[in-house]
């Protein structure tokens, strides 16, 4: 009887994931954390409190001043136009038909690619040498760049790669919010004579306004957190100019081992991630009340 | 008229703009796939082959040893998929429609994963994987990702949309939890279901990150790595033709399933609340 | 259902205890080896696994394939596996990640100056091998494998930075005798460039592990650490930015090709370019001696071979490339099969047989001297001049924090001789500057 009572509770039904998110994400944040604020070296066993000097460290490394730098420019740059760019054309392509439906489909497939691919994909493209983009940049008469090669532009690559991946999935999410507005709003509008400006500054705009804080929030997040493509396509390179805070993590604990310093970038990396999460989430619901 | 046909005709050159942003370089890959060794390294470049080569594919088939990956991805992919159904549709589940103590506290708990990323934890989970001995197996690469945040995050999002007077019905005829999820919350909320499964299907499929950090050798690496293995260690030349052929392979499955599923897609998303970008985080 | 619930505990508990062992542990005790996959009892067969820098499809990995092959004939109890991990940084990272794991190899090849940072667990090597052995290793190849009076590294694929010339377009412009001195050096280059036709006298990659540059800079007078081991010295009196502008001037006036222009791997470039004829020498790894002879003359031409260009009489070069170690945590009889390895690699023929097959430099005494070595030099007169080169070996970095430091170096050493050159000056002050702080915060 009681046996069964406990199988009947909610407990047991959220048990496996709670047990899961405890040992894999739970105990390696908890070890991060610690791990932070101490000198870990697994090669001559060290392992010592050290207070706050990987903090210490880390805040005087230019290094790791430069990626923090690079991935709030780099967050700000993908948002303000992979979402834009997502809500035109998903204002473009609302509506049903054979060429729409196409079209949406192909946006969206940049989405379904592995990194791995379009990184190698745009590595090609970008080839200073042979590449096509220096080719079509000839075609209008300007002059060639060296993309991911030159400290100037190669942060600039990468976002153009990283706004070419995501916006298709922005306009799809945008499209799916689009079809869930009644029609009746619209029908009302257009017997009010409304332009199509007022009907999207006053119908459009508001319904969407949650969908576009989601995806505001998700997009910061995620090119805050961009890996990959960094990795395999400049290695933060040249002189540290497309590094970012998460290759910058990997680079310090995993390929220099310097643990202590990693896990305070990574724990800088947490603390700014809420603090992005906790003021979209507030601008939200300042948004909800003027609906 | 003239203002009909001119907003025609800039429909129609939206439309080509945006095809051939997205697909012009996808058209690409598929291009230089089949170029000879030569063509892929000329000024100015070849946009077609001139004549097709498609013993790029086989050159890559046989240095990615592409069955063992692909099964690899295959099995990682679908024993994620199972562990997720198993794992997060009953917690969903169980935050939606029952009451018990500590709910949002566990429900804060549940979706932790959805600010912390993979990337500031990875260490740790490889030291924790190597004291399990999972380096290098199917279980270490897939029972971490049976939770994910974001799947119980858009299900319960949806469950609290299906009306209580149904589960109350099944209650009275006295089914137990598992069978109201097997016969009603499933079947109702499968479109959002289907949804989060894609999803993580795509992450899964894609992802190099973990099987980058949880793997050592070729056991049980996926796609990804394959193609990783195409770019040159040791100083040799890069084969951009062979590359874009593996590229094009390891592609192939998910364009057949994304083509399959694209209704699915599309009307999970509209029923459902939303999804995130799958490439970050450790969960989808 | 009563089972279900006894599971459901069983994973509380083992949750639990898991996240408690977790938080208990703590890397203290030293890394073990993995030996879980090696528990070989009484009279079976003792497993080695030996991680070399080379893939398996390299020539290194296709010698060791084949000695490791012999070796396990005349030694029946030992099953050797060897794997190539794809560079030295590669094998110097997954070791890190290894230890951290607890799952060491039992042996590897490190780039010598890494001994500076795995010789905590390493194994002092005189037990496992007879002295006789150690005495017929080269001196000048086996002195960065000692720390005080252990030895814990020997040879292995060893090499130093040579000059590699075309000797066809060489002749052809008259020139008879590679440049011996930076100055010549340069005027050679001016001298075989043909800038209409976009060929350059030189090019240059700096090594991914700045093995050029830091040869090149104790060629100048320079070193990268004072004798104490602790001070960064290797833009003292603005000598690295002396030796970086020398270079960037020459790239400058279109006489050196720099790789840090292109997409592509900078070695690779660089080679191309020399093997093409669009460039006319370059500096490089004698270990590559064969593989660059045989692209040469593919491409028709015949490669040669010459000592670093020195300031004056007095060469000094970095010697570099791999040394093997074994690790401490290994099981007994691992560590002794190891060492027979060792001792096996070592004999004349396997020695021999390896310089002879990729140019690295012959690692014992005896194997420099053997027959078929000498065959192989008779052919190659100028090889010698590598040889000689040996005794101009200067000492390097032993610190272990040399990987980091030189990450930050190459990556100014790059942005020097790109196309948007970095003052030199400036870049070197400021990579000597971030180093000296990677040295101070983790003293050795």
């Amino acid at each position: 009887m009681k046996i069964s009572a406990v199988l009947r509770s909610p407990y047991a039904l959220i048990l496996p994931a709670i047990a899961l998110c405890l040992i894999f994400s739970v105990a390696p944040t908890a070890m991060s954390v610690r791990d932070s604020f101490r000198s870990v070296d697994y090669v001559s066993g060290a392992d010592k409190f050290i207070g706050l000097a990987n903090y210490r460290s880390i805040f005087t490394d230019d290094v790791f001043l430069r990626a923090f730098k690079n991935s709030v420019l780099f967050m700000f740059g993908v948002t303000a136009f992979s979402v834009p760019f997502g809500v035109a054309a998903a204002l473009f392509l609302d509506k049903n038909g054979f060429i729409r439906n196409f079209t949406q489909s192909v946006i969206f497939t940049p989405h379904i690619v592995s990194f791995i691919a379009v990184a190698t994909l745009w590595m090609f493209m970008m080839d200073p040498r042979y590449g096509i983009l220096n080719y079509i940049l000839g075609l209008l008469g300007l002059p060639p760049l060296r993309w991911l090669m030159d400290s100037s532009t190669s942060l600039l690559s990468l976002a153009i790669v990283a706004v070419w991946k995501t916006t298709g999935f922005n306009a799809l999410i945008v499209i799916a919010a689009l079809q869930k507005i009644p029609a009746e709003l619209y029908e009302s509008a257009r017997l009010d004579r409304s332009t199509p400006a007022r009907t999207f500054f006053h119908i459009t705009l508001p319904t969407l306004s949650p969908i576009l804080v989601f995806l505001v929030t998700a997009s910061m997040i995620s090119a805050f957190g961009t890996f990959d493509i960094v990795k395999f396509m400049t290695e933060g390179g040249p002189r540290n100019s497309s590094n970012l805070m998460v290759y910058w993590i990997y680079r310090t604990g995993f390929l220099h081992f310097q643990i202590g310093r990693a896990m305070a970038g990574a724990v800088i990396l947490i603390l700014f991630l809420a603090v992005v999460s906790a003021v979209n989430l507030a601008l939200a619901g300042r948004r909800a009340h003027y609906q | 008229m003239s203002g009909g046909l001119s907003r025609a005709a800039l429909r129609a050159a939206g439309f080509a703009v945006l095809i051939m942003i997205f697909a012009g370089p996808m058209f690409f890959m598929l291009s230089a796939s089949f170029m000879s060794r030569y063509e892929v390294n000329i000024t100015p470049p070849a946009l077609m082959p001139s004549e097709f080569h498609p013993e790029n594919y086989a050159e890559a088939w046989e240095r990615m040893n592409f069955v063992h990956y692909l099964r690899n991805s295959l099995l990682s992919t679908f024993i994620t998929i199972a562990g997720q159904l198993l794992v997060c549709v009953p917690c969903a589940y169980a935050f939606a429609k029952k009451q018990f103590r500590f709910k949002k506290t566990l429900y804060c708990l549940v979706l932790f994963d959805l600010i912390v990323p993979a990337q500031a934890i990875f260490l740790q989970m490889y030291i924790l994987e190597s004291g399990l001995g999972w380096i290098n197996t199917m279980r270490g690469l897939t029972a971490p990702f049976f939770y994910s945040a974001f799947t119980i995050f858009s299900l319960v999002q949806y469950f609290k949309t299906i009306p209580d007077e149904i589960l109350d019905a099944a209650r009275l005829d006295r089914c137990s939890d598992v069978q109201v999820i097997a016969r009603i919350m499933a079947p109702m909320a499968s479109p959002i279901i289907i949804t989060a499964m894609i999803f993580t299907f795509v992450y899964k499929w894609n992802d190099y990150f973990w099987t980058s950090i949880l793997t050592t050798d070729e056991t049980v690496r996926t796609l990804p790595m394959a193609i990783q293995n195409l770019m040159p260690v040791d100083h040799a030349a890069r084969e951009w033709h062979v590359i874009m052929a593996g590229n094009v392979m390891a592609l192939a499955p998910m364009l057949a399933v994304y083509i399959l599923a694209n209704r699915a897609i599309k009307s999970g998303l509209i029923y459902g609340s939303g999804g995130r970008r799958a490439v970050s985080g450790k969960s989808v | 259902m009563r089972k279900s619930f006894v599971l459901l505990t069983a994973v509380i508990i083992l949750a639990l205890s898991f996240l408690a062992w977790r938080f208990s542990k703590s890397p203290d005790s030293a890394p073990v080896v993995d030996s879980s996959a090696e528990t070989g009892r009484d009279g079976e067969t003792v497993e080695v696994l030996f991680w070399n820098v080379f893939a398996d499809d390299t020539s290194t990995g296709e010698f060791l394939a084949r000695a490791s092959e012999a070796f396990m004939k005349e030694n029946p109890g030992v099953k050797i596996t060897v794997n190539g991990q794809g560079g030295y940084d590669a094998i110097a990272e997954r070791l890190e990640a290894a230890a951290a794991a607890g799952n060491l190899p039992t042996m590897a090849v490190i780039e010598e100056t890494f001994l500076g940072r795995f010789h905590p667990i390493v194994a002092e090597l005189s037990r496992y091998l007879p002295d006789a052995v150690i005495e017929n290793y080269q001196p000048g190849l086996l002195a960065s494998g000692y720390i005080g009076d252990g030895l814990y590294a020997v040879p292995f694929n060893r090499s130093m930075p040579v000059l590699f010339y075309n000797k066809t377009k060489f002749e052809a412009a008259g020139i008879n005798s590679p440049p011996a001195t930076w100055d010549e050096f340069r005027e050679t280059a001016e001298a075989m460039s043909d800038r209409e036709n976009g060929v350059r006298g030189a090019a240059l990659c700096w090594d991914t592990d700045a093995w050029i540059f830091e040869s090149v800079l104790y060629s100048w007078g320079g070193d990268i650490l004072d004798e104490t081991n602790k001070k960064v010295v290797f833009n003292d009196g603005g000598k690295a930015a002396e030796t970086v502008r020398f270079f960037q001037e020459m790239e400058e006036n279109g006489t050196l090709f720099s790789p840090y222009n292109h997409q592509e791997d900078p070695w690779i470039t660089v080679a191309t370019e020399v093997l093409q004829g669009r460039a006319c020498m370059m500096l490089g790894s004698n270990g590559m001696y064969s593989l660059y002879s045989q692209w040469m003359a593919d491409a028709g031409y015949e490669l040669g071979i010459a000592m670093q260009p020195s300031f004056g009489d007095t060469p000094s070069v970095a010697t570099g490339a791999g040394n093997i170690v074994v690790f401490g945590g290994a099981r007994e009889e691992q560590k002794a099969a190891a060492g027979k390895f060792l001792e096996f690699l070592a004999r004349d023929e396997y020695a021999g047989e390896y310089a002879a097959l990729t140019g690295y430099l012959p690692v014992t005494k005896t194997a420099a001297n053997s027959e078929k070595l000498r065959a192989w030099l008779s052919e190659k007169p100028e090889y010698q001049a590598v040889i000689e080169q040996m005794m101009y070996a200067h000492r390097r970095p032993f610190t272990k924090n040399w990987k980091n430091m030189y990450g930050v170096i190459v990556e100014e050493l790059e942005a020097c001789l790109s196309d948007k050159r970095a003052d030199a000056a400036e870049a070197m002050e400021s990579a000597a500057a971030a180093c000296q702080k990677i040295m101070d915060e983790n003293p050795d």
